[in-house]
């Protein structure tokens, strides 16, 4: 009766109370250039990686619990060099789990520590070595934590929004005269309580989502694909050193809904969105029609406010009735290829002669018209955006025959 | 009915009284005073401030008003130049205080909140040369820190002060400061450092004199945005991390929950430098007992 009452308990407490999680990250030091960045060079990180032998990415590993979750998480610091630690930013741990080397303890080569806590509020966090906290972070020891609902349900929060699909992004900068040997291997002092170093002037070349950018960022992990009026949830952070400015599409209908963990007491419905170095956002994007656009992000020189650089994410939004399903079997002109990049060519019987053929795009305007359709008729897209389009085939008394779907990739 | 209405009078009349005992008038002077920062590294740079009397400090001076006071304020310029007193989006004087001369403002309060009085000449080079403070309106009598924070290219405090220009475009900062200070120095300035016990009600007020953005972030608790200069629709928001334009205000509201010593800084890292040595910028700590 005893072991069937803690059996009962048991089960209770994990599903009302969170469950107990360990975890462990490896704080590491690559002094070879290995990462590498959108131009093909290539840079020394430092970072936390989950493997011993895991190459070393930026942001780390994202790490994911479950409100109300018990984490031990342990940090094993290989870095041959400096200590490290783990801030858990904004989850108001209590000081002795803050990460802060001169408040708490610092992890030193070849040391294991745990860091215990309980997952709060479900939200977007950041995790980051609190170590000579400018080299430390810019050198890559950065990644986002993940609290999700205790059900693991897709919404926001418990009682919250539902959503579709979520997509993380992670904004930061790297400055490639900060990732150098000399202050990687910095002096360490172990009495200490705080290092005091001297750090470069901070002039980044790279603007970076999830530590890619340019032509990187369609990676489909960035860029965002989905059905017309599917609901994204779009978690933001900043870790960088510049600010950001965010603009959406505004057939995206962006609604900000919650902040550093916390949802706001109002919806800000707005297309645009500042994340200074430590916030998070919360963005509910749904498009109710096909288009193709792009996100753009601006870095801004927090001193200045001038703008440095702008990234752009692309947005694909199309109806679940993909090409093939909208395109039936029973057409009579034949597109290929399709999604199309270059030129479209149009199988065409003869009787069809005369025919023209009408192309508009998502929002009805006109984009082309090619009168007297001949056999093997070639259109060329190369001048034509990336986008969804329609072609209309209309005969000689003005008749639509047909309509098509055209992806310009 | 004789009787109620005689209740509802007095009780009026009470009321009236206590307010009128609230809301007193205010006089206070400021001085323009002209002199240099000693920086975080014992260097020093030509700085002016409006101090409250007339001898110079590196601290602007705070003003403190309950809601609902009228502050009676004499601003002298004791600079050899002529300067203009203005106070953000509520007075506007628009007159020049000649070298030796002073002007007097009057204006009642009647909204809480921290509101930025600056020196609007050849706007915004002497508010960036240090001419810039705040004025605290409360409505509760709870714990209050005031934060008044800037940054400098210290070369340029030298520029604009011997009549040359600077393009604000290419604006650099190498020292960050909190009331004047920088860490190290931080930590002792007990307007600065926020101290209390679990379960207190905490305010922090803090303004951005500077040019550039703050992200201010704190550790070990969420705060809430009690008052914001530039975003009235955030207040009620709960957060860590908060950003403040130039020229602009927030009012914070802390309630802690657990004891310890947390840091508040920058999280623009940058800004936790001083003359490129970390962490001599913006990095304060909070110490909660329980």
């Amino acid at each position: 009766m005893k072991k069937l009452f803690f059996i009962i308990s048991l089960v209770l407490s994990s599903s009302l109370f969170g469950q107990i999680i360990i975890d462990r990250v490896i704080s590491k030091v690559d002094l070879s250039p290995q990462y590498q960045l959108y131009d093909g060079n290539l840079v020394s990180l430092m970072g936390y990686t989950k493997l011993i032998g895991g190459a070393i990415n930026i942001p780390a590993p994202t790490l994911y619990y479950n409100e109300g979750d018990s984490v031990n998480l342990k940090l094993w610091n290989l870095s041959q060099n400096a200590p490290h630690t783990i801030h858990l930013h904004g989850l108001d741990v209590d000081q002795q789990n803050d990460g802060v080397p001169s408040l708490s303890w610092q992890v030193h080569h070849n040391e294991t520590k745990t860091y215990e806590f309980i997952a709060p509020h479900p939200g977007t966090y950041i995790y980051h070595c609190h170590v000579v906290t400018p080299i430390h972070l810019q050198g890559g020891m950065y990644g986002m934590l993940i609290v999700l609902p205790a059900d693991s349900s897709k919404t926001t929060w418990t009682g919250g929004y539902s959503y579709d699909k979520d997509y993380s992004w992670m904004t930061s900068e790297l400055d490639t005269n900060w990732h150098s040997d000399t202050l990687f291997n910095h002096e360490h002092d172990t009495n200490a309580a705080i290092m005091i170093m001297e750090v470069p002037d901070y002039e980044p070349q790279y603007f970076l989502i999830n530590g890619k950018s340019e032509q990187q960022l369609n990676d489909t992990t960035i860029s965002i694909s989905e059905n017309t009026n599917d609901v994204i949830y779009l978690r933001l952070a900043n870790i960088g050193y510049y600010g950001n400015k965010f603009t959406f599409p505004s057939s995206l209908n962006a609604k900000i809904i919650s902040s550093d963990g916390r949802p706001l007491p109002s919806v800000e419905i707005s297309d645009t969105l500042l994340i200074t170095p430590g916030e998070r956002y919360g963005v509910l994007l749904e498009g109710n029609t096909d288009f193709m656009d792009s996100i753009q992000i601006d870095y801004f020189n927090l001193n200045s406010a001038v703008v440095i650089n702008s990234q752009y994410i692309n947005v694909t939004i199309q109806n679940s009735i993909g090409i093939n399903e909208f395109n039936t079997q029973e057409s009579q002109f034949k597109l290929h290829p399709n999604p199309v990049k270059e030129k479209l060519f149009i199988d065409l019987k003869e009787s069809e002669k005369g025919i023209s053929a009408y192309i508009y795009n998502v929002e009805g305007a006109i984009i082309k018209i090619i009168q007297n359709l001949q056999s093997n008729e070639t259109i060329n897209f190369i001048d034509i955006p990336n986008g969804i389009y329609f072609i209309q085939f209309i005969n000689q008394k003005g008749s639509v025959i047909e309509s098509q779907k055209i992806i310009k990739q | 009915m004789k009787n109620l209405f005689k209740i509802f009078f007095c009780t009026y009349l009470i009321v009236a009284s206590l307010y009128e005992l609230k809301a007193n008038t205010v006089s206070n002077s400021l001085y323009i005073i002209g002199d240099s920062l000693q920086t975080v590294n014992g260097g020093k740079i030509p700085y002016f401030t409006f101090n409250l009397n007339n001898s110079f400090s590196q601290k602007n001076a705070i003003i403190e008003l309950n809601v609902g006071d009228s502050l009676n304020l004499w601003v002298h310029n004791t600079d050899t130049i002529t300067h203009i007193f203005d106070i953000k989006g509520i007075v506007s004087t628009n007159n020049s205080i000649l070298a030796g001369d002073s002007i007097n403002v009057l204006h009642q309060f009647n909204t809480a909140g921290l509101y930025l009085f600056y020196d609007a000449t050849n706007f915004p080079v002497y508010s960036y040369l240090g001419l810039a403070g705040s004025i605290v309106v409360k409505d509760h009598n709870h714990a209050s820190f005031f934060w008044n924070t800037k940054e400098h290219q210290s070369v340029w405090n030298t520029t604009l002060t011997t009549g040359g220009s600077v393009v604000w475009n290419n604006y650099q900062p190498d020292f960050f400061t909190i009331n004047g200070l920088s860490h190290p120095d931080i930590i002792t300035d007990p307007q600065i450092n926020i101290v209390g016990n679990v379960g207190d009600t905490i305010l922090v007020y803090i303004s951005n004199t500077g040019r550039g953005m703050r992200s201010i972030h704190f550790h070990g608790y969420h705060a809430e945005i009690k008052f914001s200069s530039k975003y009235p629709n955030h207040v009620g928001r709960s957060k860590d991390t908060f950003p403040i334009h130039s020229m602009e205000t927030v009012v914070l509201q802390i309630i802690p929950d657990k004891p310890g010593e947390y840091p508040v800084h920058e999280h623009n890292l940058i800004a936790v430098t001083g003359n490129n040595f970390y962490p001599n910028g913006m990095f304060s700590i909070t110490n909660i007992q329980p």
